[in-house]
């Protein structure tokens, strides 16, 4: 295992994130604000702390609008109205704002969205180069949507002779990301995200499954254990935790699915801490390179084992499994995921009761390019 | 203690082992095969289903790994009977060994990006080519009995006849030493798939034809240096995950006079128009037993003997499958459904309520007068009592409503007993009051076999849901018997998940959604009218074969309505919301009528009967309104309860 790319990312929380800002204001002369438009209430955090740091005036702001049709209504259009009210009150008219659509769902009822979002980074790719700083906001961006983007813009940015920095930032709320449950309706390699796991000739080397798992993610669960047939399963758990119970809470939920069918035993387990998003990505790639080397001797010299993650997960520890698997993906780790049928019913309005300048403080933000990595 | 449920278990893509896997095989699921049984591996074969209808269970168990197992099963197995009939079916040779090479490649997944990145046909066939070949080589060694992959260097692929068509980069790779070949054949998939991340369409080049059709056909497999002979059959599965030029090429193959190996189509019904959904030709262009076999392994969807016969057999061998403790108490899924109601229903507010209201059709009419003497026994009401009192009402609403008098008009009360004695009164009264007065209605294995539609996985599901309160009971050691309450409240409970997916899974599922939703309500309207006209009750609409001709025509001339409609009509029919087929064109009025029957959960959902038989005609100008939820053209008829 060679020196990985960001174990030593930069990353901020709430204030810190805000007097960083501010503290770079200067340099800070070009940015965009790169968001979705959904009816998470995290939705307008990073849009707050680049006002709370000053910087706010000068930054433009692309909006990733996804549904299955332009037009379409769900049970949280609501919430994405207040959110848009939220939104426009903030700006107060001082930044230009432009909207990308992303349909989700082809005529033929396909679900497209990743597909999409991959093309609607690749339309970006000119006018990103542009800014000196990309912030990315997946508060309000479901994997398919989010995961897509980034890395075409990872790629991007490695490709071109560009120094710009880019952000990913989320709000951290375990409570909501466990609430906010994907409808697995369809069940795949996320795209981008394939590397060789649908290869035919590479079917007979081993593929591990590493599931980072947080509550109510039960239906996914099985369905994508059915769409990999992984040979061994190698769960993530999230500790250190804020609720030290946690990892404990999570396994009993899905107790009776991995020890019985799945033969998920202790040893399996993993866990990496919820309190930023390196430890997963670290863990992970010790275990890709991990499996590899003790694995080699089933591949009968036909290639090495492959990892596929799926980020079943908070939102924070997501962004670990997105940048584990940019790194990895020419080396066979990639993501499956089940999504597609919109959000289960939650109760969203419970969640709206917190100020946004409280929410902000648990804005959390990684560096992911730029200078630190010249 | 963890009791996994067996009906939730897809035989194809959930059994972990092969033996698992022959084991929830239903043996009748082959009955379908045998009116073909010379032509099978001679021509290409189209089988047609519904989603869930058993066409990736058929297609796997033609693969090598269950063939082989197969051919091993000594003549006391209780697998035995299986291997005789894919024996006699020409899968397996006397001796045992496979004698098909079964190629399976299901077109669901690892495609979807090709399409995304609009590459040719040319380079989808030539990366399907690849696929296969590669596949073919696995197939290869399981059949002659090596380990994937340690044995491939065992094994050789000889070409007996260089094929005049054959891409020369394609056939050069096919030869030799398999590890080399297979080897070189990943590599070559793999740079296509960094082509297609890199978006290099120009280094996608393809071919126009599908060659590894004629390499199969001339290899020769040696294994140990001793060679095996097997039929090659390809067989691609969900094709309608395919983009729509894709398939399209793959179907073309179909006419070619030149059939090298047979390919075996499994396709689920949306991939057909509406009228190749009702008539017997397979796609437009080919004629069936010449160019192919088109098989409809659901086409027994309205109750028949064989579909109950193999739907037991599916819940036997699930059964079997059932941890020892439920296994105990029974291998037929009627062990665990009971009929003896869970409490006793107080019929006494019911029958007052009928009472009063034949007293005041009395009232209203002096023609029933001597209507009284025809009351039961009033002193301890019970079931038989109201539904008795049922029947009499609607025997009062008929005559009340005769639409012809006579000059001195009676009641025809000597008809009454007759009338007593009409089975579909029976039904219509017993479907009045249960489903008005919270009796359970729905329950006992006919039911569910009946509620199944004829398709495997809505059997499974619905019976999984079942199961699964049969296993909670088991667990917490209460009677594993459900009784009717839980039995209707479960049965109605998968209804509203079946209807609630709807928008979800259907293409234009809103649109879908919006017209079942009329015609369940007008189903639901007709059957409850007092007079019990349509009993026992309404499950289908009609529409005349010449209205359903003309809506074809017109649809190709832009008419946008006629458009709208049969779209929505062959969503309905290829996801088996409708229930429709070629035996459902009857003869009624002079005319001849397509009936398009509900689903048989659709019935729950609404509230209905789960008969046959019972239709509406309907003019194709009232079901364009009925697209856009127009209920205005039927009045809500007031009913008993």
């Amino acid at each position: 295992m060679t020196q990985l790319r960001w174990q030593f990312a930069p990353s901020f929380t709430g204030k810190a994130l805000v007097s960083f800002l501010s503290d770079r204001h200067e340099s800070i002369t070009k940015p965009v604000l790169v968001m979705g438009i959904g009816f998470d209430p995290r939705m307008n955090n990073m849009l707050f702390i680049l006002h709370e740091a000053g910087v706010l005036s000068s930054v433009d702001i692309i909006l990733l609008k996804y549904a299955r049709n332009n037009s379409y209504r769900g049970q949280n259009s609501n919430f994405v109205d207040e959110n848009i009210i939220a939104l426009n009150a903030i700006v107060e008219g001082r930044c230009e704002i432009s909207e990308i659509f992303i349909q989700t769902q082809d005529d033929g009822r396909g679900f497209v969205g990743d597909y999409k979002s991959i093309q609607a980074a690749h339309d970006l790719k000119g006018r990103l180069m542009n800014y000196t700083d990309i912030f990315i906001d997946i508060g309000a961006l479901p994997t398919y949507i989010s995961f897509p983007f980034i890395k075409e813009t990872v790629k991007t940015l490695d490709e071109s002779v560009s120094t710009a920095n880019l952000f990913i930032s989320t709000g951290v709320e375990q409570e909501l990301d466990d609430r906010i449950v994907d409808v697995p309706d369809y069940c795949r390699y996320v795209a981008g995200f394939e590397s060789n796991l649908h290869l035919e000739g590479m079917n007979s080397l081993p593929k591990i499954w590493a599931p980072v798992l947080g509550h109510g993610r039960f239906a996914s669960i099985s369905k994508l254990y059915d769409y990999i047939a992984p040979l061994e399963i190698c769960p993530i758990l999230p500790f250190p935790s804020d609720n030290p119970r946690r990892p404990d809470e999570i396994f009993i939920e899905y107790q009776q699915m991995l020890a019985e069918p799945y033969k998920v035993s202790p040893r399996d387990i993993s866990y990496a801490s919820e309190l930023g998003p390196l430890d997963v990505y670290r863990r992970l790639n010790t275990l890709h390179y991990h499996f590899q080397k003790v694995l080699e001797p089933l591949c009968e010299g036909l290639g090495k084992s492959r990892t596929v993650v799926s980020p079943l997960c908070s939102k924070m520890l997501s962004i670990g499994v997105l940048l584990v698997v940019i790194e990895n993906e020419g080396d066979g780790m990639g993501i499956a995921n089940a999504f597609g049928g919109g959000h289960a019913p939650l109760n969203v309005a419970v969640f709206r009761k917190k100020k946004l300048e409280e929410r902000a403080l648990a804005q959390h933000t990684v560096w992911v390019a730029g200078e630190p990595f010249i | 203690m963890t009791l996994e449920n067996p009906f939730l278990k897809r035989a194809a893509e959930h059994a972990t082992e092969v033996t698992e896997f022959v084991d929830i095989f239903a043996l009748k699921c082959l009955d379908k095969l045998d009116e073909y049984r010379d032509l099978l591996l001679k021509l290409h074969v189209i089988l047609e289903a519904t989603p869930g209808g058993g066409k990736t269970t058929l297609l796997k168990l033609i693969t090598p790994e269950p063939l082989r197992q197969l051919g091993q099963e000594p003549a006391e197995s209780s697998r035995y009977l299986l291997r005789q009939k894919l024996q006699a079916l020409g899968f397996i040779k006397q001796d045992g060994s496979p004698a098909v090479l079964g190629i399976y490649q299901s077109l669901i997944t690892g495609y979807e990006t090709i399409a995304f990145n609009a590459v040719s046909v040319e380079g989808f066939l030539r990366l399907l080519d690849l696929r296969l070949l590669i596949k073919a080589i696995r197939a290869a060694l399981f059949s002659c009995g090596g380990n994937f992959p340690r044995d491939l260097s065992k094994l050789e692929i000889c070409i007996t006849d260089n094929g005049q068509q054959v891409d020369t980069s394609l056939r050069s790779l096919f030869s030799g030493n398999c590890r080399q070949v297979f080897q070189m054949l990943s590599a070559e998939e793999q740079h296509f798939a960094q082509a297609l991340s890199l978006h290099k369409n120009d280094q996608l080049e393809g071919h126009k034809e599908l060659y590894s059709l004629d390499i199969l056909k001339n290899t020769v497999w040696k294994f140990e240096g001793l060679e095996h002979n097997f039929k090659h059959i390809l067989l691609l599965d969900d094709v309608h995950g395919l983009h729509k030029e894709y398939w399209e090429s793959l179907r073309n193959l179909i006419p070619s006079r030149k059939l090298s190996v047979p390919i075996w189509y499994g396709v689920r019904s949306q991939v057909f128009a509406l009228d190749e959904l009702f008539d017997g030709e397979t796609w437009s262009g080919t004629i069936p037993e010449r160019d192919c076999i088109r098989i409809k392994l659901d086409s027994n969807r309205r109750r028949s003997r064989d579909t109950d016969a193999f739907l037991r057999e599916v819940a036997e061998k699930r059964i079997r499958r059932a941890p020892t403790e439920v296994l105990s108490k029974g291998t037929s899924l009627d062990k665990f459904l009971g009929n003896r109601f869970k409490k006793s229903y107080d019929y006494k507010v019911i029958v007052n309520q009928l009472i009063t209201e034949i007293y005041s059709l009395i009232d209203n009419n002096d023609r029933f007068v001597n209507i009284t003497q025809h009351l039961p026994d009033l002193t301890s009401p019970t079931h038989e009592t109201a539904i008795n009192l049922i029947k009499l009402i609607i025997w009062m609403e008929r005559e009340r409503n005769r639409p012809q008098l006579t000059l001195f008009d009676t009641p025809e009360e000597k008809n009454l007993e007759d009338f007593f004695q009409r089975s579909e009164i029976r039904g219509v009264a017993e479907l009045f009051l249960r489903n008005q007065n919270q009796v359970p209605y729905y329950y006992s294995d006919d039911v569910i076999i009946d509620i199944a539609s004829g398709n495997v996985q809505q059997y499974l599901n619905v019976a999984g849901k079942l199961f699964n309160r049969v296993l909670t009971n088991v667990r917490v050691k209460r009677a594993h018997c459900l009784p009717p309450e839980d039995q209707d409240e479960i049965l109605r409970l998968a209804a509203r998940e079946f209807w609630n997916d709807i928008p979800r899974y259907a293409p234009q599922g809103e649109s879908v959604q919006r017209f079942l939703r009329v015609v369940g309500t007008y189903c639901r309207h007709q059957t409850y009218r007092r007079t019990a006209s349509y009993a026992p009750g309404i499950t289908g609409i009609g529409i005349s074969v010449t209205d359903y001709q003309s809506i074809l025509k017109e649809k190709k001339q832009n008419h946008p309505a006629f458009g709208k409609l049969s779209e929505v009509m062959r969503i309905c029919i290829a996801y088996n919301l409708f229930e429709s087929g070629k035996d459902c064109i009857v003869r009624c009025k002079g005319r001849d009528w397509l009936v398009l029957y509900l689903n048989r959960l659709l019935c729950v959902y609404f509230d209905l009967p789960l008969c046959y038989g019972g239709f509406r005609e309907q003019q194709r100008k009232v079901l364009c309104d009925w697209l856009e939820g127009d209920t205005s053209n039927f009045m809500p008829q007031e009913g008993l309860f």
